[in-house]
Formats: C-alpha cells, sequence, structure tokens
C-alpha cells in the first residue's frame, strides 16, 4: 500500500478500507504526537490530542477540502487541541480513561535511561529552550520527515519563516548545550 | 525535508528524540481503533463556540464549560461540569424537541433522551474525548457532534 498517494488512501479509508486507514495512522501518527509533546502537554493530555486528532479526520473522511494537504491538517488539528488543553481550567491532568493504559504500561520519557551522557543532555537541553522552538524542532525531527507546509501548519507559522526559525532555534539548543558544557560542533560520543 | 539539513545536530536530535519519547504504542493502537466511530450517513454539527478558548481574565477555572456545536439546521449546547475524574453534561437542542441521544466515547457509549424541550443530561461520562450522535423525533439522519475532548 506504500506506493499510493494520500489522497489516494484517504478515498479508501472513506470508502471503508481500514487498512488504507491504517497506512494514514502508520504515515502521520509521528507528527501529531511531535506537534502534542512540543507543546509540552503530558503523556496523557497529548494521548488525548492525538486521540481527539484521529477522531476528528475520521469524522471528516470523504469530506477534506485539500486531501493531498492531510498532514498540514492534521498539525493543524492537534495544534488547536493542544491550545485547548492548554487553556482549559480546572482539568484533573493525570485522569486517562479513554481507554488507552499509559500510565501502567509505557515509560514515561522522564523515565527513559538515555544512557549516553551526550544524549541525555541534548533531550534536556531541548525540554529547556523556547516553546515555540520545541514544537518546530520536534515536529522537523518526526518520522517520516514532515514538508514544510506540514511543519508550518504545526506551528501556525508561513512557510518563509521556517528555515529562519529553525536556524534560531537550533542556536537556541546549542546554547543551551553549551551551557551543559556539551561540544555542539561534532557527533563524537552522541547520536 | 525540502532542504538539506546538514548540521549534524539535526541527526543527533532526532535520535535522541526516538528513544526518549517515541510514539506510544497504545497511542497508535487507539488512533488505528478510532476508525470504528467512522459513520457514513450522519451529518456533522461542527464546534462553533468552547468556553475554555475564552481569554483567561474573562473565563473562570471554576465555572462549567460551555460548547456549542451547529450543522444541518440544528444547534446544540452542552454544559461540561466536572466530578471527579468524570464528566456531567447537560444540553440543550435548538429548536427545541425530543431526541434520541448517544453520548460516544472511545471505548463506550450512554443512550438517553432529550424531552419536548430538547434538553438532556448525561451523568459519569469518562475524561477524554466525546462526539454525541442525535437522532431527532421524525429525522431520518442523525447529527454528531464533532469530537471534542473534555
Amino acid at each position: 500500500m506504500l506506493e499510493l498517494s494520500i489522497s489516494e488512501l484517504l478515498e479508501q479509508a472513506a470508502a471503508g478500507n481500514s487498512g488504507a486507514w491504517d497506512e494514514i495512522v502508520s504515515r502521520y501518527s509521528g507528527l501529531v504526537w511531535a506537534v502534542s509533546r512540543g507543546f509540552a502537554l503530558s503523556m496523557a493530555d497529548a494521548a488525548d490530542v492525538s486521540q481527539t486528532t484521529w477522531l476528528r479526520l475520521v469524522e471528516h473522511l470523504g469530506k477534506l477540502r485539500e486531501p493531498e494537504h492531510l498532514g498540514g491538517w492534521l498539525a493543524t488539528t492537534a495544534r488547536h487541541e493542544c491550545l485547548r488543553t492548554l487553556r482549559k481550567g480546572g482539568r484533573e491532568v493525570v485522569a486517562f480513561d479513554a481507554g488507552i493504559d499509559i500510565e501502567s504500561g509505557e515509560p514515561t520519557p522522564e523515565a527513559v535511561v538515555l544512557h549516553d551522557e551526550r544524549d541525555r543532555l541534548v533531550w534536556l537541553s531541548l525540554g529547556e529552550i523556547p516553546q515555540r522552538c520545541q514544537v518546530l524542532l520536534r515536529a522537523l525531527s518526526s518520522s517520516p520527515p514532515p514538508s514544510y507546509d506540514e511543519v508550518s501548519a504545526a506551528l501556525g507559522m508561513p512557510i518563509g519563516s521556517i528555515g529562519p526559525t529553525r536556524a534560531r532555534c537550533l542556536d537556541h539548543l546549542k546554547k543551551r548545550l553549551r551551557a551543559h558544557e556539551v561540544d555542539t560542533r561534532t557527533r563524537e560520543g552522541g547520536a | 525535508m525540502s532542504e538539506p539539513t546538514t548540521d549534524p545536530m539535526y541527526a543527533t536530535l532526532r535520535n535522541v528524540i526516538d528513544h526518549a519519547d517515541p510514539v506510544p504504542q497504545a497511542v497508535v493502537d487507539a488512533a488505528r481503533a478510532t476508525y470504528t466511530w467512522r459513520t457514513i450517513d450522519a451529518e456533522l454539527a461542527e464546534l462553533t463556540a468552547d468556553s475554555a478558548m475564552a481569554t483567561a481574565g474573562v473565563r473562570s477555572a471554576s465555572a462549567p464549560r460551555l460548547l456549542t456545536f451547529e450543522g444541518a439546521g440544528v444547534e446544540v449546547e452542552v454544559e461540561v461540569a466536572h466530578t471527579g475524574s468524570t464528566r456531567h453534561l447537560s444540553g440543550q437542542l435548538v429548536p427545541m424537541g425530543p431526541a434520541q441521544i448517544t453520548v460516544r466515547w472511545s471505548n463506550g457509549s450512554h443512550e438517553t433522551t432529550a424531552d419536548d424541550l430538547g434538553r438532556f443530561a448525561v451523568d459519569r461520562v469518562p475524561a477524554g474525548s466525546v462526539s454525541l450522535a442525535i437522532l431527532r423525533t421524525g429525522a431520518d439522519q442523525p447529527i454528531v457532534t464533532s469530537w471534542i475532548s473534555i
């Protein structure tokens, strides 16, 4: 099914082909997750945003105006849901009983041990740069690599601004790394 | 990527994120499972107002959240109140009138009815993604509200 375009996959999913739906999820779950976690949502909230985003797509199957820009649509929907989650008042943040058992099954990123010290400091530094940069760098690093169109949607930022912003964000990250006394010029000891 | 990312820091970053915060398998599985909520014969009522999106100075954290959905000539107003980890929904259909209402969430649903004045209430809805399917008396097509996280 890898050879099908996203428009074809959407058409098939709208017609009842669940295999096409699974393929769409495989292609874009990384981007949706990257956006949610980039906004510094907890695991539970990020799972919630992901779920709502995919349910939104289910209800819009066959109704998207530009099916070829699905990635951008998903990134925009996820970003809006993140902002909604962040603005919601009085929410018990850990409550997540919508059928996904994350608390007991998966290690949280905070609990993940990065054996390489440099990797650990890169992860730490990523959490210390401006939020917008975290969203940008995480979206750019999602797998499969997103298009600029999709990254632009994830941030609500014009495509032309992404290149320069990306460079600034990388500088922020390197500054934090240098503060942790990590050499940012080579990959030695990391990756 | 539409231009090469030559800085080796990008490769490091991708590697670190892949290891530290991959998409949890449960999240991918849940995303696949959302397909079962596909409705082929329903009209969609989209979210048009959400008090949670009001600016911080205007809203109060303790006040119930108000949601408005509109579509297919119907307006659905829903008030969401917190009761521990579950939610209490009370709603109003405009124009007024009776209806069968199904509150749907990721792994379950609950049936109720709206009275002659279009009012309905549902208790103990789990926090998470929720949508209402509404079949008005005399209508042949249901209306579903856009999914929203409550």
